[in-house]
């Protein structure tokens, strides 16, 4: 299967998940509810809703919810009264948050999560290709035909045909954690500020030592600083990635990452949705790490560079 | 048995509860002391910088396992062992070796109960935060130092200097004269500093603005009444310069959800039937404040248009009118805390909505407003946030 294809469907996947994940919240909520307003009920009144979305709830998941809500309640075929029922969709920090008001001066409410319906991971086919996406955060991202490496603060995960597998990190934590991956056939090297950890990712192996190791950015013998988020070995405003013919890519503009040319002569950039937290060389280009502060996702990309007109 | 065991995850994530004006635009920077004036006299802003707690609550009001990492029944099913988070240093350099009753809760009552409760600054266990005093001079200054081998990671600042008990008018006079990096302003001052192209961060309502009753003689009656006489909408378009919340909740909408439930009537017929003859009552508030000064006028305005005569004291007070801090995002955490600067007992354990209608249901307290928190900043200072989560900012290099 091209690598491409594979990409998406997993992507796609882990999109549906989530989206099902979301309608399973959804559907416990208003079942919650819908048994909390039932027990203010009597037998021969029924209820009757006026609802409110003060929330960022979409319109058509309200709508679908007041449906959910009042399909939950018990049916009262002879009831002769009405009760009239304020449900308003609302939400906290925490996520959102239904409320029902009945006008016997009963307040019942539900929160639910997950917060949001997840969108369909964004993709860039020209000079970007989102490569994951996830919530936990994300330090450096391998990936070779169907399988990924995702190295994060607390763990290496390995995704491979859809399945997710990972082994747990105990290393020194720095405040603005950094890390690197290194593959050579089946061997992986995972570097930190004050570790190293290395073994194998068939089967997913490591051994972690509390201590600094070199490896290679741009042809130099670098490592990182520890306890801090620096690379010795090269200057700050040298930390950019080389590609072909005297090119680079750097990330010191806000949400972009630029093609410089010689003389630090920009070329041409790209946009990414959230603030660079990791530039690292690829065979083809770079993987970059973005955070992105509203959604509160790390994304990796790969970006690949056009060395064949320069 | 009962298993809840939760997946420390690591909070990289900045800027808490607070909005930046600034962008970011390069890598966090080590290095650097910060200077920080506020108007308060005690440490309750940099407390959890220094002791730290079994759990905590995140931006989202969440309990998050912190120098715990899990919990667990023990075989009695009788109480709860909370697991000791590992390479945790005292700030001698000890390790933290915390002593079995201390990771021993007795299971007598919700865990959700327990954990909001663990996480409160009071229940601090140990000096094992990003930062250590160096130097305090109580109601005046702190100095507080990195601690080098924290465990979440060595702050980025090698220090700060906290200036406490300063005025706001001060604080901004030392900000002009370069002698602070951050300091806070009124929501009064919004604009002019906005005008002066100062750096102003200005977070979500975090600071609930009430009325409280001390006086238990003065009766339901009457505390009703002067809460339905003011005027909270032209108070807040006149005299807030719209940027505060009127609110009849404790909790602002952003942490609670349900805040819109606790209506503002302005109702000055029914707040006339409820006045019998004339009532004189004392109404306190900090005559430094410059915000809650003109407040307290217009509220004996409103007061007088029902029968009510306010009269305003610095001596014995009826009511006082003051601002409650919010002190987590966690609602039932934030309204134990108030319950508790406010000397009310607290409310029986509940869903937030439940908890804090106790609070409010005889008028013993009037919430009126909420205030977001105002900071001015030096433009090179990065990740500041209203809840002063001090190990994540960092200052900019002067090149």
């Amino acid at each position: 299967m091209p690598r491409f294809t594979f990409m998406r469907i997993v992507l796609v996947l882990v999109w549906l998940a989530a989206t099902l994940a979301y309608a399973d919240a959804l559907e416990d909520a208003a079942q919650e509810l819908a048994a909390q307003i039932a027990g203010h009920l009597g037998a021969q009144e029924r209820a009757q809703f006026i609802t409110h979305n003060i929330s960022s709830l979409p319109a058509v998941d309200a709508s679908r919810a007041r449906r959910m809500i009042e399909a939950a309640l018990p049916k009262h075929p002879r009831a002769k009264s009405v009760v009239e029922i304020t449900l308003t969709f609302s939400e906290n920090a925490a996520g959102y948050l239904w409320v029902a008001e009945i006008h016997k001066g009963e307040v019942e409410m539900v929160a639910v999560r997950p917060k949001r319906a997840p969108s369909l991971p964004d993709r860039q086919l020209l000079t970007k290709r989102l490569l994951w996406q996830q919530s936990e955060p994300l330090l450096d991202v391998w990936q070779q035909d169907d399988t990924i490496l995702l190295l994060s603060p607390t763990n290496l995960a390995i995704m491979e045909a859809g399945q997710r597998s990972e082994i747990a990190i105990e290393v020194p934590r720095v405040r603005d954690p950094r890390g690197h991956i290194d593959v050579e056939g089946n061997r992986v090297t995972a570097y930190f500020p004050d570790a190293t950890c290395s073994g194998t990712f068939k089967p997913l192996q490591l051994v972690c030592e509390n201590k600094p190791s070199d490896f290679s950015l741009n042809g130099t013998k670098v490592h990182f600083t520890p306890g801090r988020n620096t690379l010795d070995g090269i200057r700050p405003s040298d930390e950019n990635v080389s590609v072909c013919s005297g090119l680079s890519l750097t990330a010191l503009k806000e949400n972009k990452v630029e093609l410089l040319g010689k003389n630090r002569a920009h070329l041409d950039e790209v946009d990414l949705a959230g603030t660079v937290t990791a530039l690292w060389p690829a065979n083809d280009g770079a993987r970059v790490v973005v955070h992105n502060l509203n959604t509160e996702q790390y994304a990796a990309y790969a970006l690949s560079v056009d060395c064949s007109s320069r | 048995m009962r298993l809840m065991r939760y997946r420390w995850i690591a909070a990289v994530v900045s800027g808490g509860i607070a909005w930046s004006a600034s962008a970011q635009t390069a890598r966090s920077h080590y290095g650097g002391v910060l200077r920080v004036e506020t108007s308060d006299t005690g440490d309750a802003h940099f407390a959890a910088q220094i002791s730290e707690t079994l759990v905590r609550s995140n931006r989202h009001g969440e309990i998050e396992p912190w120098l715990a990492t899990d919990w667990t029944h023990d075989f009695a099913n009788a109480r709860w062992i909370f697991t000791a988070r590992k390479n945790v240093l005292l700030q001698n350099g000890v390790p933290w070796a915390p002593s079995e009753s201390a990771l021993s809760i007795a299971d007598s009552k919700p865990i959700e109960e327990i954990l909001v409760e663990s996480g409160q600054a009071e229940k601090s266990l140990a000096e094992t935060g990003p930062f250590h005093v160096s130097n305090l001079k109580p109601g005046q200054f702190a100095r507080l130092e990195a601690s080098e081998k924290y465990w979440g990671g060595r702050p980025f600042l090698d220090a700060v200097e906290i200036q406490l008990g300063r005025t706001r008018r001060d604080q901004l006079l030392d900000f002009e004269l370069g002698k602070a990096d951050v300091v806070e302003a009124e929501v009064t001052d919004i604009k002019s500093l906005k005008q002066r192209s100062a750096v102003v961060q200005m977070s979500k309502p975090l600071e609930t603005v009430a009325l409280v009753f001390e006086n238990a003689a003065i009766s339901i009656d009457v505390r009703q009444a002067l809460a339905l006489s003011i005027d909270r909408a032209t108070i807040q378009r006149v005299l807030l310069d719209k940027q505060a919340e009127v609110s009849a909740a404790l909790l602002p909408q952003w942490i609670s959800g349900y805040a819109f439930l606790f209506l503002t009537p302005h109702d000055v017929a029914r707040a006339k039937e409820l006045v019998h003859g004339k009532v004189n009552l004392m109404l306190c508030s900090d005559p430094n404040d410059r915000v809650l000064q003109p407040v307290a006028d217009r509220i004996a305005v409103d007061a007088s248009q029902v029968g009510i005569v306010v009269h305003q004291s610095t001596g014995s007070c009826d009511a006082r009118l003051f601002r409650l801090p919010i002190r987590s995002v966690n609602p039932q955490q934030a309204l134990l805390s108030m319950a508790s600067a406010l000397h009310e007992s607290a409310p029986a354990w509940a869903q937030p909505y439940r908890m804090e209608r106790e609070l409010l249901k005889d008028y013993h307290v009037v919430p009126l407003f909420h205030f977001p928190l105002v900071h001015v900043l030096t433009p090179n200072v990065r990740n500041w946030s209203a809840d002063w989560n001090l190990a994540d900012v960092w200052l900019e290099a002067t090149p």
